[in-house]
């Protein structure tokens, strides 16, 4: 197409084409279901994907499947060959150590990745490490550095526009090998800022519409090299001044990189043939030698390249066969890579150095009452140092309740002291309230959350304590806490250690018995299983099989105990499972395939064996109705209790699959739904003994915060004004309301939903 | 129910809805008329671009619309269902082209597309190959693509393509640059 009097198109005349052209592409569609057809396909739950194949012809497909055939068999010798070959030729790849691509670390022998590297960070661009992997620079919302031994993030300043900016356009930062400066790029020129001082200097002063891309600082800090967009080659500046000089004069140079040593820089170059090229320039002779190329084609980014600590290989991220955008480590000596990982995020990968730095240990929380000036002899929980880096902050709040006998304990999160706080309220009476807190270090953020209550009043809670060190590691424990006379009691029921976190626990109505899945991360790879803990104390925790729902790809929904507490019923996405708490035997119950159900609970019908009563939306898809049935356990026979889609007549344009909930007497359902708009949502109370549905709350009375606190009783939490919170009870009969307490927020940020 | 469990529920958006019991005759809701009414066609063409087929396209719009619908509650104005449903759509149709684009993928899920032999196509500018324009812009990643399309064909900036798409800014500018760059030599404009 490039004929020799055509000149090239500015971007402007370029962008126009390209609507043209995409405008014409977008048009022709092909044979598309019609607007109709779509809403009904939706409607009635038709299948995306395999509607295309099902069109094919049973010619083409035989046809194919020979060919298929043919091609698998063929695949498989030549498989066999090159596997053969690779056991000979596989790559020797030093360094070791996590390589952080934007937020993700990845573990540069696995390639097992993890997230929220520095969750308080925000989102990290072009991350980069210190030589001792103690100082990690990025840019953000503007360039910041953040020490990894005290956690704490420094805002330079500088380069607020940068992540917006063209002049940012792919300008990779860079921080010296001591951590004491960092070069960027703003402004389309070089600058260094000092650290300490947080002076600034301005290397280059290139004309308009030059811009400086990619700086990299040599390890001993006293060189930038960087390369400028339109203009060919490698360009080095030395960082006390002084012209940039060039390095080499090859045009479709990118990024480079220095070496840990500072012998070499690496660069892309844009290949010939549509890859990308990993190049290596000596800075001692001055040569370059090309060592990779990305193994894909066609496909147009890259990210890196990124030195390993020790200088042996490079990260890069470039395309692979199949075009997706992997994570390569390539070997400097031998130039053979390898991929690590299919799909990632295109940035310099930064190469993080093996530091060992003492783990720390949530041992150090205390029980205690709040209102005390000090707490209650520490107890310890979760008191193993083999922390596990692989964890994530638990969120706890808005806010979480307990019954109790004669009242409700609330669980807020007090971020203020970096704690959470238990209230008891006794009675109903705002005055009855009880401090009780867990208390946190300084390297501890500890958490708690009320489950349930046991017979005897006492709380079981889930007290998760998270390590703000680096790397953040998180545990969990279930703790029974007695408040009796004011004075809180803590004991741990389960004895769980660093990397093992709990992700769904159900107690039985009694509280005597607890169910929970277990992540346990402290050996290779995650491994879930169900456990069933005796809240008594006698018979501990029992691991008894698979977690429920594991090959779910939603997870489990909504979980109901049996009466005799011998059995779980659990819904998952579209099944019903009951297991046997003592054996961890999983049942399938029969449902309708698709059902979705959103509340489950037991109860006994007529004095007769135990029914599992369920609500479950809908039937045909997104606007049926919402449906309460009873499935008998044994038989698996379901009789229909109801179906809502009206309240007084007046359809409503949805019902159910958000919130629903048995109130504990089982007479009636607390459910969602959506009359006249769809911000217009409500809380609705059906009553299952005549089927009368009823409007109960509007918008602005949060019924998205409430839920049943009482046998016949709804709880909920609305702003009073600013500064304060009230905590409701609300009669589903009448909708009378009575205050049950006023609660400060301005100390809870958590309570702001 | 513990209030974790009540959570979960709240979050998990599984697919499925279907009666326990009884099956009724769907009625399309007047909600969800409305939805596909003011945002099929726009989400058929930018899946189009992304997926270059048909089939495939209307298969990510579906999944996009019926999360959009399942999720209604989310959904506060027009302007954040718009791009809540693009950015639904984009990723859905991504992640189909990706699934479609190795050799053997393409062996087991044949595109009615990839037919190059066509008559001049008028909506084309004047003097384009748009066989090899269309052969460059497949040869773009699905990523790419959907870049290209959200920025290029339905006008948003780029701030609010990063946005739509989850990458940084950056990135979508890059994307951009070497999109054009792919596309520039297909694109020549001659002396006349």
């Amino acid at each position: 197409m490039n004929e020799p009097w055509s000149t090239p198109l500015s971007d402007e005349a370029l962008d126009r084409e390209l609507q043209t052209f995409l405008a014409s592409e977008a048009a022709d569609v092909g044979a598309a279901p019609t607007a109709a057809e779509m809403t009904l396909r939706i409607t009635h739950r038709v299948s995306p994907g395999p509607r295309a194949a099902s069109r094919r012809t049973g010619a083409t497909s035989s046809l194919r499947m020979v060919v298929l055939l043919g091609l698998l068999a063929l695949l498989l010798v030549v498989l066999a060959v090159i596997a053969g070959q690779h056991r000979n030729e596989a790559p020797r790849l030093l360094g070791a150590g996590e390589i952080l691509v934007e937020q993700r670390a990845y573990d540069s022998t696995t390639g097992d990745s993890k997230d929220a590297v520095c969750p308080d960070c925000g989102y990290m661009h072009y991350p980069a490490w210190s030589a001792d992997g103690t100082r990690l620079a990025y840019l953000g919302d503007e360039l910041s550095i953040v020490d990894t031994r005290t956690q704490t993030i420094d805002k330079l300043g500088v380069c607020r526009s940068c992540a917006s900016s063209d002049a940012g356009l792919r300008s990779y930062i860079s921080l010296a090998a001591n951590g004491s400066m960092i070069a960027y790029v703003e402004d389309g020129q070089v600058q260094i800022i000092d650290v300490a001082t947080r002076a600034v200097r301005r290397l280059t002063r290139l004309p308009a519409g030059q811009s400086a891309n990619g700086p990299t600082l040599s390890p001993d800090g006293r060189q930038v090299a960087f390369v400028i967009s339109g203009q060919p080659g490698l360009w080095v500046v030395a960082t006390d001044g002084g012209l940039p000089r060039q390095l080499v004069p090859d045009d479709s140079t990118f990024d480079p990189a220095w070496s840990p040593d500072g012998s070499t820089i690496a660069y892309v170059r844009d290949g010939d043939d549509l890859t990308y090229q990993l190049w290596l320039y000596d800075v001692v002779t001055g040569t370059s030698r090309k060592i990779w190329q990305d193994p894909g084609c066609c496909i147009s980014d890259w990210g890196g390249p990124g030195w390993s600590p020790d200088g042996t290989s490079i990260a890069i991220i470039a395309t692979d066969p199949s075009h997706s955008f992997g994570l390569f480590v390539v070997d400097v000596a031998s130039g053979q890579s390898r991929q690590l990982v299919d799909t990632v995020a295109v940035s310099r990968p930064a190469w993080r150095p093996v530091v060992v730095e003492p783990r720390t240990s949530p041992s150090d929380m205390a029980v205690g009452d709040a209102t005390s000036a000090s707490p209650t002899a520490p107890v310890s929980a979760c008191g193993s140092v083999n922390m596990h880096p692989e964890s994530a902050l638990v969120p706890a709040g808005p806010w979480d309740v307990a019954r109790l006998s004669g009242g409700i304990a609330v669980g807020v999160p007090d971020q203020m002291d970096n704690a959470t706080k238990v209230l008891y309220i006794a009675g109903g009476q705002p005055a009855a309230l009880t401090g009780l807190a867990l208390g946190a270090s300084d390297d501890v953020v500890v958490s708690i959350q009320p489950l349930a209550a046991t017979p005897s009043g006492s709380v079981i809670v889930q007290v998760t304590a998270t390590s703000q060190r680096w790397p953040l590691s998180t545990c969990s424990d279930l703790w029974r806490i007695t408040a009796t006379d004011g004075v809180p009691v803590a004991t741990r029921l389960t004895t769980h250690v660093g990397g093992q976190t709990m992700t769904w626990e159900s107690v039985s109505p009694s509280g005597r018995r607890v169910a929970y899945v277990l992540d346990d991360t402290t050996g290779d790879g995650v491994v879930k299983h169900l456990s069933v803990l005796d809240t008594s104390g006698a018979g501990g925790s029992v691991a008894i099989g698979d977690p429920p729902c594991a090959s779910d790809r939603y997870g489990l929904k909504v979980a109901a105990w049996s009466p005799a507490e011998d059995t779980i019923a659990v819904a998952c996405t579209d099944r019903l499972e009951l297991i046997d708490v003592v054996t961890g035997l999983h049942r399938e119950l029969p449902i309708p395939a698709s059902t979705t159900i959103s509340a489950l609970t037991w109860r006994a019908a007529d004095g007769s064996a135990p029914a599992v009563l369920l609500a479950a939306t809908s039937p045909e898809g997104v606007n049926g109705p919402l449906t309460v049935a009873a499935i008998d356990p044994d038989s698996g026979i379901t009789s229909t209790i109801g179906t809502w889609k009206a309240v007084d007549g007046q359809p409503l344009e949805w019902l159910g699959g958000m919130d629903d909930s048995f109130s504990p007497d089982q007479r009636r359902l607390w459910t969602l739904g959506q009359q006249g708009g769809m911000t217009e949502q409500g809380g609705y109370v059906i009553d299952l003994a005549d089927g009368a549905i009823k409007r109960l709350m509007t918008p602005e009375e949060r019924p998205d915060l409430t839920e049943w606190i009482g046998a016949d009783t709804l709880g909920s939490g609305i702003y009073d004004d600013e500064t304060r919170t009230r905590l409701q009870a609300r009669d589903p009969a009448s909708g009378v309301v009575t205050d049950l307490a006023s609660v400060p927020i301005g100390t809870w940020k958590s309570w702001v939903p | 129910m513990a209030m974790t469990d009540r959570r979960r529920s709240r979050r998990d958006d599984g697919p499925g809805a279907a009666p326990p019991v009884e099956i009724h005759v769907a009625v399309p809701d007047a909600l969800l008329e409305q939805l596909v009414t003011e945002h099929y066609d726009r989400l058929l063409r930018l899946a189009r671009l992304i997926c270059r087929d048909a089939s495939d396209a209307a298969d990510a719009v579906q999944t996009g619309l019926e999360q959009g619908w399942r999720r209604r509650s989310a959904l506060r104005s027009d302007a954040s269902a718009r791009a809540w449903l693009d950015r639904i759509v984009v990723r859905e149709a991504v992640r189909i082209a990706r699934s479609r684009r190795s050799w053997l993928a393409r062996l087991l899920h044949p595109s009615e597309q990839l037919t190059w032999i066509e008559p001049p196509d008028e909506r084309a500018s004047n003097g384009l190959d748009r066989a090899a324009l269309r052969t460059a812009f497949a040869a773009l990643s699905p990523e790419q693509r959907a870049v290209v399309a959200l920025h290029l064909h339905l006008g948003y900036s780029v701030a609010e393509t990063a946005a739509i798409v989850g990458a940084p800014e950056e990135t979508v500018r890059s994307r951009l640059r070497l999109a054009r760059q792919r596309m520039r030599p297909q694109l020549v404009e001659v002396d006349r």
